[in-house]
């Protein structure tokens, strides 16, 4: 039998029974209310509860979970039969109810408040351990400010405001601040105290300029592992800090002694490659890239093996064939006198397939527009580059943060097989471009822009995906007007769908504008009106290889000039200066691009053949009366001419990170029939920075940018105006140019790309195509700078010196030619 | 009005305003007023309402992250309520609510499934088990159909292994799929496709392949409505392996 006692559980333990309860009693509570309290336990009267069993601890545990009493019991009243009667008996902590600091900075309170909260919540109750955390934690918050002397002390107050109820008084002595008045090292003969003070980051002295002064403890115990690991990439593998000892001197500041023991210094001797059979040693040692006779740096060893940052690594040579079991242990199978040889355990294991790709995160982005452009894909062996390759990709349609794009490659070794789980983080996307700027003569210009990126057609009339707008579907949708109010208007609309039907990346394109330009005035008009509409297809081809894209699209362009005057004339001196024009071409173009890295490429080729036409009206019998050709405005009015232009630039790397890139430009403007002759319209400019009308969308030719030369400094940009008397500027039919340009990268975070270059240039522009001759160059030489940031664009400039000028025209006579770059890189 | 309220120092007349709110259906001031009771009426009888109508103000404001853990908060603090079925199941349908169309990330339908899997286990009697069985199907319809068109989406970029490896992992994670007939047409239609572009040394070993899925197929639904198209591709597969062993017969022969 059992003996009784108030005060002991009175349950007998021995055997589990089934009880129904008869009854619940409270005892003690006197803020809570009875019921309540009941309720929190989960038993009620009439249920049946296992004793011993997991009811009774539930409900302790749910009471204790209040974190309102210092006390929580259940305990048997009575039993009748097998009906329970149970005693719930709790006693009850006074209710915190607020804090106040003193002798703290108005300033300090909300930082002091987050670091109270995170021990006592309001409302509830006040234990010991609760206010000592709260004061430490205060303690700790002065201490990282390098106020090692604060002192906090707590008062509980009973506050009369409510019964039972306590507030607290957090008062703090803060003291002054200390700081490190020196660091002294002892036993360091081989590193310089300098050198060492230099790898403790956090841990400064106070004539430190522009560090601050203080000591944390955490801090300096990971500055003195910098400094071990600072001897350790010397070859000082045995390098170990022996005692350090911080101390008060007499003027209160702090000084820190380190004693160190150096060590020998050691050199790696031979490394031997045992277990692999996919590659040899020979190969193995040359990626490894350390030689005999280098000083042992265990870090450097590490980074080579697994994580260096080009991927050259050798676990890169195994991960990039989908080796991904493969796992190499260096051994140091002997250490004599200064030297250590190294044996290199390999695992090679089996090639992973793999199984499943997941994509999650893409709370905006519908799935299969990330999942196309993934390189990894089921089935398929596990190659690490063509994950850097989906990744780049991603990153690339510009929807997520590329911080935060997670890659987790779980393994199955039972299957051999491996998933892809790429996590993504949605980002804005859109750009909302609203701005004013100087236009020079043209005045202020007022843009404003939208471009969504992540479009949805399809969800246009589902309303129900409209957040704010119809999103996720990759396609791209632009609006943009400006206009300086005056005398230049300007609309823009385009919408692009990357994969048209969804099987290939052939993307659709439909876009307009209309520009006008008017600087008539009431009497005297002078206006130039430009729109069009155009569509093209742009599809990756498989042949010769997936590196081509060929292009198609149609363009209906109309003019219309009114008393105009700038640079449209035919080659028979004509000025077209007013009437309407109709442009209505066709244009395919074949392109070719290897080239790595569009920011900063430092391999490959990029190389486009484009032709654009217009049909041969006149051949094709559409215009052939002879009276249509006595009017310039008769003889274009259905303008015809074929165009062609090539581009090719290649890269290369010289040494090192310095690249090479070689250039030629090409354009030619043609006639299907002389007694039409050369268009007015969609010829070439040469000379100057290139970007003279960008900033104004489409003026009727195409600028040419040529260093060290302005447009006034080609005789053959001009012409003789008989009715002037002087010479006039004209746009001509035909340009070549050919750049060679040495760059060399500052920096390569793609935050901010910046590299210097230095070039040397030729470049022509001819009137007929009997004057062509592609030795006739006006060369230049010159220096830059690019920047590139993600929000702006490409920002930089260029200096360059024309040899050539045709000095008659040149207006000032000056030989260089100083080129700002603002947003993109000129033609 | 409702700033007079809010600065009020009396909690029962603020209760007493958030539960009239909550009524006239006004559930944004509701919420802000349940905030400041909560700590007031703690270890009270009113405290086990205002969490259960906490909860929905942030339910009915479509706050469902916030709704699904405070009617969780509620389920784990008043076990014995009878309200807790309730708020486990709203805790579950918060993220029901919050799980969007297939094309998007799915962790949402996964969380309801799993808040609905544990309901139905929890009370197995409730009437509700009917409503949490069939959102569970619903999801775990919608999530078959992302891997399924992500299966499509091989088949449409002609990536035909990837399509191979997609369709198969539907069928083996949905067991209860409603397509395996369409799904398993697919798979050979997908084969004929894939051995017919291999390199000549690869097709046998695909034909087979294609052979194998059709003959299966055509086994095992006898009356599909795909029959004829998987029929010809049976007798095409079969067609093709025998020239390609012919020419390897030729081949031997005129070499021996």
């Amino acid at each position: 039998a059992q003996t009784d006692s108030l005060d002991l559980p009175v349950f007998d333990y021995s055997e589990p029974q089934t009880f129904e309860i008869g009854g619940i009693k409270i005892e003690g509570a006197y803020f809570a209310e009875e019921n309540a309290i009941i309720g929190v336990t989960g038993l009620s009267v009439g249920q049946e509860v296992r004793i011993p069993g997991p009811d009774i601890p539930r409900a302790i545990k749910n009471l204790w979970r209040l974190r309102l009493f210092t006390n929580v019991s259940i305990e048997e009243e009575k039993t009748i039969g097998d009906v329970i009667f149970l005693i719930v008996r709790v006693e009850e902590r006074p209710r915190f109810l607020r804090h106040s600091f003193t002798g703290a900075k108005q300033g300090r309170h909300d930082d002091l408040n987050e670091e109270v909260n995170k021990f006592i919540v309001r409302g509830g109750i006040v234990t010991e351990d609760a206010k000592v955390n709260a004061a430490e934690a205060i303690r700790n918050y002065y201490v990282e400010k390098g106020y090692l002397d604060a002192a906090i002390t707590v008062e509980e107050i009973q506050d009369t405001s409510r019964a039972n109820s306590v507030r607290l008084v957090f008062d703090v002595e803060r003291n002054d601040r200390v700081k490190i008045a020196d660091i002294n090292f002892i036993g360091n003969t081989a590193v310089k105290d300098k050198k060492l003070k230099k790898q403790m980051k956090e841990t400064n002295e106070k004539k430190k300029l522009f560090k601050s002064s203080k000591f944390q403890p955490e801090e300096f115990e990971s500055d003195k592992d910098a400094v071990v690991a600072y001897y350790n990439t010397l070859g000082y593998r045995d390098a170990r800090i022996l005692d350090d000892s911080v101390y008060r001197n007499d003027k209160g500041e702090l000084v820190i002694d380190i004693k160190l023991n150096e060590g020998n210094q050691y050199y790696f001797r031979d490394i031997k490659w045992k277990g692999n059979s996919i590659y040899d040693s020979e190969t193995l040692s040359r990626v490894l890239g350390i030689e005999r006779g280098d000083i042992y740096n265990e870090e450097e060893l590490q980074t080579r093996l697994t994580f260096s940052q080009d991927n050259a690594d050798v676990s890169s040579l195994y991960m990039d064939n989908g080796y991904l079991f493969f796992n190499v242990d260096p051994i140091e199978v002997a250490i004599e006198g200064d030297s250590i040889d190294l044996e290199m355990r390999i695992f090679e294991g089996p090639q992973a397939t793999i199984d499943k790709v997941v994509i999650n995160g893409n709370d905006r982005t519908h799935e299969h527009v990330i999942r196309r452009e993934v390189f990894t894909r089921p089935g398929e062996k596990f190659s690490r580059s063509d994950i850097i390759r989906s990744q780049r990709q991603i990153i690339g349609l510009g929807y997520f943060n590329q911080e935060t794009l997670g890659i987790e490659t779980p393994v199955n070794p039972d299957r051999g097989t491996v998933d892809i789980i790429y996590t993504v983080e949605e980002k804005p996307s859109d750009q909302l471009e609203l701005s004013a700027g100087w236009g020079g003569r043209r005045g202020v210009i007022g843009t404003l822009g939208v471009t969504f990126n992540n479009f949805s057609l399809r969800n246009l009339f589902n309303r129900e995906a409209w957040h704010p707008l119809p999103q996720g579907d990759g396609q791209r949708l632009s609006l943009r007007a400006q206009t300086n109010g005056r005398f230049y208007q300007s609309y823009n609309a385009s919408i692009t769908e990357p994969w048209l039907g969804g099987k290939r990346p052939t993307s659709l394109s439909v876009s307009a504008f209309y520009n006008k330009y008017d600087f008539g005035t009431s009497t005297v008009a002078r206006k130039l009106i430009i729109q069009q509409a155009s569509v093209s297809l742009g599809t990756r081809l498989r042949w010769p290889d997936d590196n081509f894209v060929f292009r198609t699209g149609l363009n209906l362009q109309t003019l219309t000039l009114d008393n105009w005057g700038e640079l449209f004339t035919t080659d028979q001196n004509e000025r077209v200066t007013t009437g309407n024009y109709n442009n209505f071409s066709f244009q395919f173009s074949l392109s070719r691009n290897t080239a790595t890295d569009p920011i900063f490429p430092r391999q490959g080729s990029n190389i486009e053949l484009s032709i654009q036409a217009t049909p041969p009206y006149r051949s094709l019998g559409i215009r052939n009366n002879p009276e249509n050709l006595e009017t310039v405005e008769e003889r274009f009015r259905y303008v015809e001419y074929h165009k062609w232009r090539m581009n090719a630039e290649w890269y290369t790397p010289l040494a090192g990170k310095l690249i090479l890139k070689t250039q030629a430009k090409i354009g030619y403007l043609g006639a299907y029939d002389d007694a039409v002759g050369v268009s007015p319209f969609e010829r070439f400019q040469l000379g100057g920075d290139g970007v003279n009308n960008q900033q104004f969308a489409f003026a009727g030719v195409d600028i040419i940018s040529l260093r060290g030369y302005e447009i006034e400094d080609l005789t053959n940009n001009f012409v003789y105006d008989a009715a002037s008397g002087g010479n006039r500027k004209i746009a001509t039919p035909i340009f070549s140019k050919y750049t060679v340009e040495l760059r060399y990268p500052l920096s390569l975070n793609p935050s901010s790309t910046i590299f210097v270059l230095a070039f040397a240039q030729g470049g022509n522009a001819w009137r007929t195509a009997r004057d062509f001759n592609p030795f006739d160059l006006k060369r230049s030489v010159g220096l830059g700078a690019r920047v590139f940031l993600p929000m702006f664009g490409t920002l930089g400039f260029d200096w360059g010196y024309g040899f050539d000028k045709d000095k008659e025209f040149s207006e000032n006579n000056k030989m260089s030619t100083f080129n700002i770059i603002l947003g993109f890189e000129p033609e | 009005e409702f700033e007079t309220i809010r600065m009020s120092t009396d909690p029962e007349y603020i209760l007493q305003r958030a539960n009239a709110y909550y009524d006239a259906g006004e559930y944004q001031r509701a919420q802000t007023l349940y905030e400041l009771t909560i700590a007031p009426f703690r270890g009270r009888a009113e405290a086990e309402q205002i969490a259960y109508r906490y909860a929905y103000t942030y339910y009915y404001t479509e706050q469902f992250v916030l709704a699904s853990y405070y009617f969780k908060n509620f389920a784990t603090t008043y076990g014995g309520s009878d309200l807790r079925e309730e708020a486990d199941f709203m805790a579950a349908y918060s993220n029901y609510q919050l799980s969007p169309t297939y094309r998007l990330d799915q962790s949402y339908s996964v969380k309801a499934i799993e808040g609905f899997e544990e309901f139905a286990n929890r009370y197995p009697n409730s009437e509700r088990v009917t409503e949490a069985n069939r959102l569970i199907d619903e999801m775990r319809a919608k999530m078959e159909l992302k891997d399924f068109e992500s299966a499509k989406l091989y088949m449409d970029i002609e990536r035909y292994e990837s399509a191979l490896v997609s369709f198969e992992n539907v069928l083996k994670d949905y067991p209860e799929t409603q397509r395996a007939e369409e799904i398993r047409y697919l798979m050979a239609k997908v084969q004929y496709e894939y051995a017919s572009r291999s390199f000549r040394l690869r097709q046998p070993e695909r034909l087979e392949a294609t052979i194998k899925l059709a003959q299966n197929f055509l086994d095992r639904y006898p009356g599909s409505e795909y029959l004829s198209e998987v029929d010809t591709i049976l007798r095409k597969s079969e067609a093709q392996l025998k020239d390609l062993e012919d020419v390897r017969y030729q081949s031997t022969g005129t070499g021996a």
